[in-house]
């Protein structure tokens, strides 16, 4: 059985975050970190909140801290994820926390729309 | 509720949507686009192999009618020739226009946008061999068109609601659709968002199969909204299963592998398409490639412990060739196959991907329904374009790479014609207290409901049936045992209970209300897919192997209310070439 602990906040319900640990059985496949989660979310516990949607790895939805480093849930595979038959896994870090595994993206996507303003300005002056 | 109003609203962030919003955004009208995931992580930032196109980059002498021939015939006639003209003559334009945009397309030598050869390409109507029509950015030309996309919709300043998820559509007293209600999933609160035009392009539906190359996210959303709505669904038994899929993952491999040179192999290692299409062979249409994967593994050729799957073959490209111009699915194929394509060949098989059907839409993206004397009537405020729209320019089966172009020409188009609309003056009666009401019966009905079963079961049982009884081949007798078994899901789907009440970012709410869009996705799709008694494209019957232009040379049209089938004409007559005749199709 494979040990997860999942970082869970509900700003409804919570005063502060807590982590929740969950006894997996993988039955022995090497399942992507997503799959994981997926099996939380149905077997387990139906509120447990994430974000996803290609599963191979090219969307960028489910980035999130994974036994302490950043990375895409969905190509993480367990056989190189896995600490100790240990699966930690937290928000991405540096990120206002929305609820659970979602963050508040806006800060980093405000600073991109400044970064295509820039771009689209310089195209606009005539090459020389 | 609290209502907010637009002149134009477009529900979906993918490549049709964000094409629309740009038009929209650049007329001065009040619009948003909707969209329940960042845009940018919409399916269209998977496509891979590129958007076909006769640019005459590799071909000097190519033609967009030889394209239309080719998309004609990849239709299996059914497709509606006027709208195939009008996608394949403005197809150019439209290319430049997103090169213009800074779409990094791969390059030629001399500075030209790298076309590759891919299924059903022809030159000179069929005559003149492969064609290479297909204009690439490496193997991920749909990532790098949603993000110019997304960029430029940035630049001019389209209004966004992202993670807002639309629930229904609601329609005023005289039947005309004036919005939809969406809840924002960050907070949870619901709103009428109230607009004189509405788009649809919320994309596939392939996780109504147990097995399919889509995200998570496709999961029918607009089909379900329009079927509830009394709206119509055209050719929903039309599904194209990719050729190559990975075994086991799902994940999808490009068409352009085959383009590049890369082939099918059986247990035997023997190229087996030789066999069942001596012209095109692998670049076949995709349907005639399932069909003979398909075969292969039923006749016991297959490969593996199992016998259930064949291999893509690449490794005879090169090192080079694989990593300039494959890049994308050596990494898919190392990371979900284990396998390194520089070294082995893939296991693949066919997999759901592509919903060819839809909402029927004119081609300026207005939505149709059919009276009672048969005749065509727009569906006023209604408008679809992209996968969920059924033009129709795929008929019974898709060409690779005119997804990318439907994308942005009828995205393109339904926006030019809103834009018109406006200006000409758009007049719909207000939705009354108890439309709205109407309109938010089902979610209503949800947050309300105390007990029921759990949607993660209630999705797996029923992509089972479709993937088992609605797959490349079909048998009536099947077919009807999945359609009786869909029936009694029904009532248990309508059911579904919640797993979370809360308002935050509650995906257990999300996905209760995907599954309901599915159920009516999957049941259309069974409901015609018996209907029809012959084959045509990717509707594959054991029981009726031959296609009966006499009967069924039309779209097939469904209601879901009393579950009715009806038949809708073909167009044959385009406006500046002569009608494409049907022949027997081959390869």
């Amino acid at each position: 059985m494979l040990q997860v602990s999942l970082y869970r906040y509900n700003p409804e319900t919570d005063d502060a975050p807590y982590m929740q640990d969950f006894s997996v059985d993988t039955e022995g496949r090497d399942l992507m970190v997503l799959d994981v989660l997926e099996l939380i979310k149905a077997e387990h516990d139906g509120s447990v909140t994430y974000r996803r949607s290609c599963r191979e790895g090219v969307c960028g939805s489910d980035g999130l801290n994974i036994n302490g480093k950043n990375g895409l849930a969905c190509i993480s595979p367990l056989s190189e994820s896995v600490k100790n038959n240990k699966l930690v896994i937290r928000p991405l870090p540096g990120l206002p926390v929305i609820r659970d595994l979602v963050v508040d993206m806006s800060l980093f996507l405000r600073a991109v729309r400044k970064g295509a303003a820039v771009f689209a300005e310089r195209d606009a002056r005539p090459r020389d | 509720m609290r209502t907010i109003s637009f002149d134009g609203v477009i529900v979906g962030g993918g490549g049709a949507g964000m094409r629309a919003a740009l038009q929209l955004a650049q007329s001065g009208y009040k619009t948003a686009v909707i969209s329940k995931v960042f845009p940018t992580r919409s399916h269209t930032v998977s496509a891979q192999g590129g958007i076909t196109c006769a640019i005459a980059s590799a071909d000097p002498n190519d033609d967009w009618r030889w394209h239309m021939y080719d998309t004609v015939k990849g239709s299996d006639y059914i497709g509606d020739q006027d709208a195939i003209e009008y996608m394949c003559s403005v197809g150019p334009e439209a290319i430049f226009e997103l090169e213009h945009m800074g779409l990094p397309f791969s390059r030629t030598e001399e500075g030209r946008i790298y076309q590759r050869p891919f299924g059903g390409q022809s030159k000179n109507y069929g005559e003149g061999g492969q064609a290479a029509r297909t204009c690439a950015a490496a193997d991920r030309t749909g990532h790098a068109l949603l993000h110019t996309l997304y960029q430029n919709n940035v630049k001019n300043e389209t209004v966004f609601f992202n993670e807002w998820f639309a629930v229904d559509l609601v329609k005023n007293q005289d039947g005309a659709v004036v919005g939809v209600i969406a809840i924002c999933i960050e907070t949870g609160e619901t709103v009428y968002v109230k607009s004189k035009a509405t788009v649809f392009a919320t994309g596939g539906a392939g996780r109504i199969y147990a097995s399919t190359t889509n995200a998570h996210i496709n999961t029918g959303d607009g089909m379900g909204m329009a079927l509830r709505a009394g709206v119509p669904a055209q050719d929903m038994e039309m599904w194209q299963f990719h050729p190559t899929g990975i075994y086991g993952a799902g994940t999808l491999v490009t068409e352009g592998c085959r383009g590049e040179g890369g082939y099918l192999i059986n247990k035997d290692g023997e190229r087996f398409m030789e066999r069942y299409a001596p012209n095109a062979k692998d670049l076949a249409g995709r349907d005639v490639v399932a069909r003979s994967m398909i075969m292969e593994i039923l006749e016991g050729r297959g490969c593996g412990p199992n016998g259930d799957h064949v291999k893509l073959k690449l490794d005879h490209l090169g090192e080079e060739v694989l990593e300039s111009r494959l890049p994308g699915i050596c990494e898919l194929s190392r990371t979900f196959a284990h396998v390194d394509p520089v070294k082995e060949p893939i296991p693949v098989v066919p997999t759901c991907h592509y919903m060819m059907g839809g909402i029927p839409t004119n081609i300026h993206g207005q939505a149709l329904t059919v009276d009672s004397e048969g005749n065509d009537r727009v569906i006023p405020g209604l408008y679809a374009c992209g996968e969920v729209a059924c033009v129709s320019v795929h008929g019974a089966n898709r060409l690779g790479g005119n997804s990318l172009l439907d994308l942005v020409v009828f995205g393109r188009a339904s926006g030019l014609f809103i834009e018109k609309s406006l200006r000409e003056g758009i007049e719909l009666r207000d939705a009354s207290q108890s439309d709205i009401d109407a309109a938010s019966e089902r979610l209503q009905a949800l947050n309300d409901r105390a007990s029921g079963e759990s949607v993660a079961p209630l999705r797996r049982e029923l992509q089972e049936i479709m993937q088992n009884h609605f797959g490349v081949f079909r048998t009536g007798e099947f077919m009807r045992d999945g359609i009786a078994k869909l029936a009694s899901l029904r009532e248990r789907v309508e059911a579904v209970v919640l797993a979370d009440r809360s308002s935050a970012f509650n995906t257990s709410r999300i996905e209760c209300l995907e599954l309901q869009n599915l159920f009516e996705t999957a049941e259309a799709t069974a409901i015609v897919a018996e209907a029809r008694d012959e084959s045509r494209g990717a509707h594959a019957r054991d029981d009726f192997t031959e296609r009966d232009d006499q009967n069924w040379l039309c779209h097939s049209l469904y209601h879901s209310d009393g579950q009715r089938v009806s038949k809708r004409g073909v167009n044959f007559t385009p406006h500046t070439v002569e009608t494409f005749q049907p022949k027997a199709r081959s390869y």
